[in-house]
């Protein structure tokens, strides 16, 4: 995952946006907690998503407290507590996920320029065993998925549902940890599937630029034809097609979900959140309609 | 049986009209044509049903039990039928759709010769592929049956569905599929953020 399913500041009531932020610095803590001070920098909006969703599906009670922040002493920070482990399974998602990527850019790069991804490799793969050895069952799903992903991108998929299936069925798998019955399994698992699918394409069309110039493996370059980046810009409406697709079914699958709380900020990520991205993704940054803060 | 007032998401001092605000705006939310072809159609159709009783109990009570149906209330929303349509060369591969084995239709799908593939095949092979997620070959699966075969309203009435999700209809405007500007979302949002605040929720 890759940090963009994204909240929409402008649209959010501040009490939204500070209970989001209370889960971003809950899971932050619960990082810190579980892998080491280090890992605490590898937390990025997706997993904040996925602890967030875990939570609004939760049926224990979610409370929150003020503490000082534990990167900054002189700041504080509202921390959502759970007694459930929604917390602790987005932590070892995190490190799962950081841990595959790692291994994706050390065996995608030179010797020289894999050095630092190498280096953390090193640093992080005993933490991904121990987040493996938790939650067993994702750990194996990310690993086969990864692998069939390598495969794809080695005979050089041109089917674009082809190449986002792995991503879309890891989420799928992840998501699916939350699920109480039988007809929240099927929702989470589309859900996330459409989420995944979301994900992977949306850094696709992100990196289409690098990829023409670079060579790499890009699954809308072979579909499409892509060659040069006047290719790319004209092919901006029908990326976005295919990312609306994918947020419209994320958006229907959430509508039937049994939400005890944080519906409205969910709502606001899916809504808005995402489509904001995926514009800046598409169009750059010019074409977006709010100012940084 | 749950709340009626709970399902709707209103407050039992709730004004008729407030009522019925609340139950459209619901019943657009989970609105069959919403739901077309999706795995999770049946779950929605679960939800309609909930809103359409609790509607109808809350103003038979407050007509004092006078028989009151959701069909008065304005407008019906009533479960979605998309009918097979008269003859089917593939049933079996319908049975299974329709019982959710979509990898056994797959492979029943994959196994019939290319010579063999007529309109139906491409709207059934559409039907699996997006039930499966797969949804730029399900779009150009659906396109070919509908140019196979232009005056089949199945077929046209998928391809609709997957059209009208590709522009942003299936989320910005909640099924509307009328264009939107920024004052819609926000008062989408607002809507949506009061209802949550009557379930409990919130911050």
């Amino acid at each position: 995952m890759f940090g963009y399913v994204r909240h929409y500041k402008p649209h959010m009531r501040v009490c939204e946006y500070e209970s989001y932020k209370s889960v971003y610095c809950a899971l932050c803590k619960q990082i810190g907690k579980e892998y080491g001070f280090l890992s605490r920098f590898t937390l990025n909006y997706d997993f904040t998503f996925l602890a967030l969703l875990g939570l609004a599906v939760d049926q224990d009670e979610c409370n929150f407290e003020k503490k000082s922040c534990v990167c900054n002493p002189l700041k504080k920070c509202i921390y959502c507590v759970s007694r459930s482990d929604v917390l602790s399974y987005s932590s070892a998602i995190s490190m799962l996920t950081l841990y595959h990527k790692l291994r994706d850019s050390v065996a995608d790069s030179s010797f020289f320029k894999s050095l630092v991804p190498r280096f953390l490799l090193m640093l992080f793969s005993g933490k991904a065993k121990k987040a493996a050895k938790l939650y067993p069952v994702q750990a194996d799903v990310f690993e086969q998925c990864m692998k069939k992903q390598r495969e794809l991108e080695d005979e050089k998929c041109r089917s674009i549902d082809k190449a986002a299936d792995p991503t879309a069925l890891m989420l799928s798998s992840a998501f699916e940890f939350y699920a109480k019955d039988e007809a929240s399994r099927r929702i989470l698992k589309r859900l996330g599937y459409c989420l995944g699918r979301w994900v992977y394409l949306a850094d696709a069309a992100d990196d289409l630029k690098d990829d023409i110039n670079k060579g790499n493996y890009n699954p809308f370059v072979l579909a499409w034809d892509i060659r040069s980046e006047n290719d790319i810009k004209s092919c901006g409406d029908r990326l976005s097609e295919v990312l609306d697709m994918c947020i419209s079914e994320v958006n229907v699958a959430f509508n039937l979900l049994d939400v005890q709380r944080f519906a409205p900020i969910v709502e606001n990520i899916i809504r808005e959140g995402m489509p904001s991205v995926q514009k800046t993704v598409i169009f750059g940054k010019e074409a977006k309609n709010e100012r940084s803060v | 049986m749950k709340d009626p007032y709970e399902v709707l998401g209103v407050q039992k001092s709730a004004t008729d009209e407030e009522i019925k605000t609340a139950y459209r705006t619901l019943a657009k939310k989970y609105h069959p044509d919403n739901y077309a072809e999706n795995p999770l159609s049946d779950l929605a159709e679960e939800k309609m049903r909930e809103i359409n009783d609790a509607y109808d109990n809350i103003m038979n009570e407050r007509r004092g039990g006078q028989k009151a149906s959701s069909a008065n209330g304005g407008a019906q929303y009533g479960a979605y039928n998309g009918g097979y349509s008269a003859r089917s060369e593939f049933s079996d591969i319908r049975n299974l759709i329709s019982s959710g084995r979509i990898e056994d239709a797959q492979t029943l799908l994959d196994g019939v010769p290319p010579e063999k593939r007529n309109g139906e095949w491409y709207f059934l092979n559409g039907t699996v592929l997006y039930r499966r997620g797969w949804f730029e070959d399900a779009y150009t699966s659906f396109t070919t049956a509908c140019r196979l075969n232009p005056e089949n309203p199945e077929y046209r009435a998928a391809l609709n569905q997957i059209q009208k999700q590709r522009f942003g209809g299936g989320y910005r405007t909640m099924g509307d599929g009328a264009s939107c500007n920024a004052c819609d979302i926000c008062s989408g949002l607002l809507c949506a953020d009061c209802l949550c605040r009557c379930f409990g929720g919130g911050c």
